[in-house]
């Protein structure tokens, strides 16, 4: 039996999504993604020559994501190896790509917008990538789980977040415990499977939002 | 470029686009085959476009560049390395790629130790990216005629009517690099708009989305400057009468300033 959610969705609702492609004129690429409330912006610096030259690798790119005001560096790490497992890196030798992520409104479910803003910076800055990875967060309460917490659901119970490749429940990327328990690896296949059919949504939503973007180059620019 | 399109799709990272691509094509940027599953799959966000009968690609707009071999640029000189061996020097370009380029003054034409140019920083060259050097090093550039300049005429640097060479004075302004290809186009409209409008102008567009404007009176150069900006987010009907409105303001300004010192 579901219980209503404090903000009246169903368990498997997601929040509206929003997401605003080229908003940082002096970036290489940026994205606004909002998820309800929650509103991340990400900026692509990249791929440019390091400062310090020990910094390269000689055949692939490094990639850093920083988050200034983040308290733990655990999510810095995390979205750094996404990314890295998703772009071409070896298409941009003796680079880095620097991004950097602004969470501008706190409702929960922070690192899944945070990677979707920084999956769209990329994509609009042009960087090569095999694969669109998918966040979803999942709130393990009693009775079911449920999808996109918001902040006053996450401060009651733990919640986990999966990442998915292309939407596929079979490739899961990683995945990333709010608390420090680890979860049990059935709880984690439980989540993948409810995720991967959200998944789909995200990335129809995804499709829709850089088509308006290309058509309106290809009147202008590309014709 | 072909102007028609006709896969005329958008594509995201990931995307299997083997359907859309006829075997034995050639796969240009933003396209990746997969040898284990034989497959091809996007890697950019963009347009599937076909370049030519037989090339796909992904078409972007970006404001960073990606080196080509044998792509015409425009760069600014940073910064003067040091010397090699042959008594040149080496100065480090900036052309908005990843890394700044390397720029030999023994590189342009009829350039020898004694009778080389001297490059100061900050001034603004028109080259050709000569070669990648694998990723290993910097791009270098080179302004002398490559393989693809069979047609031009070879003029010394002391010259200034080489094709290759400094551009001196004028302003520099950057774009993105499918603007750039936008205007390298013989038909581009912003550009047949300005100059049927008889105003005086040279312009030299780099790939690499450097833009380099030159003209008689200031308040033309900066009507150009607005009309290519303003260009990247118009269509052709658009672009024909902002130009036209931009011309007739400047046009009558100058008119007015005439009429004011006459008085």
């Amino acid at each position: 039996m579901t219980e209503a959610r404090p903000d009246g969705r169903s368990a498997n609702t997601l929040r509206p999504l929003s997401c605003e492609l080229g908003c940082l004129h002096a970036a290489d690429g940026s994205a606004l993604w909002k998820a309800g409330n929650t509103h991340v912006m990400a900026a692509v610096h990249g791929p440019i020559a390091p400062r310090i030259a020990t910094e390269e690798h000689a055949d692939k790119c490094r990639i850093q994501v920083v988050i200034p005001t983040s308290s733990s560096s655990e999510w810095e790490a995390f979205l750094t190896r996404i990314l890295t497992s998703c772009c071409c890196t070896q298409l941009y030798p003796r680079c880095i790509l620097s991004i950097t992520i602004h969470v501008l409104s706190h409702d929960g479910s922070i690192l899944a917008a945070a990677l979707h803003a920084a999956v769209s910076a990329l994509m609009d800055a042009g960087i090569e990538m095999k694969t669109l990875p998918v966040g979803v967060t999942c709130l393990l309460s009693n009775t079911d789980i449920l999808l996109d917490p918001t902040q006053v659901e996450e401060d009651e119970s733990a919640s986990l977040i999966i990442v998915l490749e292309n939407s596929d429940a079979d490739q899961m990327l990683a995945c990333y415990s709010s608390n420090s328990l680890n979860q049990s690896v059935q709880t984690i296949l439980k989540c993948s499977v409810v995720a991967a059919r959200v998944s789909q949504a995200i990335s129809a939503f995804w499709r829709i939002a850089i088509e308006s973007k290309v058509k309106q180059q290809c009147e202008t620019i590309f014709s | 470029m072909a102007k028609s399109t006709q896969t005329t799709v958008a594509v995201l990272p990931g995307d299997n686009v083997t359907e859309r691509i006829p075997l034995s094509s050639k796969l240009g940027t933003g396209l990746r085959y997969d040898a284990a599953s034989q497959q091809v799959y996007a890697t950019l966000a963009g347009w599937l476009s076909q370049q030519s009968k037989n090339t796909y690609f992904v078409q972007v707009n970006l404001s960073r560049y990606r080196p080509h071999a044998e792509d015409r640029v425009v760069g600014i000189v940073e910064d003067r390395m040091g010397q090699d061996g042959n008594g040149g020097d080496y100065y480090r370009v900036n052309i908005g790629a990843s890394h700044l380029a390397i720029l030999s003054n023994l590189s342009f034409e009829g350039a020898t130790k004694r009778n080389k140019p001297h490059l100061q920083v900050g001034q603004v060259v028109y080259a050709r990216v000569s070669s990648l050097n694998e990723g290993l090093l910097e791009p270098s550039l080179s302004c002398l005629l490559g393989p693809h300049d069979a047609g031009m005429p070879r003029k010394d640097w002391m010259t200034s009517e080489g094709c290759y060479g400094e551009l001196k004075g004028g302003n520099l302004i950057r774009i993105s690099t499918g603007l750039a290809r936008q205007l390298l186009q013989p038909d581009n409209v912003v550009l047949q708009e300005l100059a049927a409008a008889k105003i005086e102008f040279e312009v030299a567009i780099g790939v690499n989305g450097f833009v380099w404007l030159n003209s008689t009176l200031s308040e033309y150069t900066i009507v150009i400057q607005n009309a290519i900006r303003n260009s990247q987010v118009m269509t052709d009907a658009q672009i024909r009468a902002m130009v036209k409105s931009l011309i007739y303001t400047a046009k009558k300004k100058l008119q007015q300033d005439r009429d004011a010192m006459e008085e």
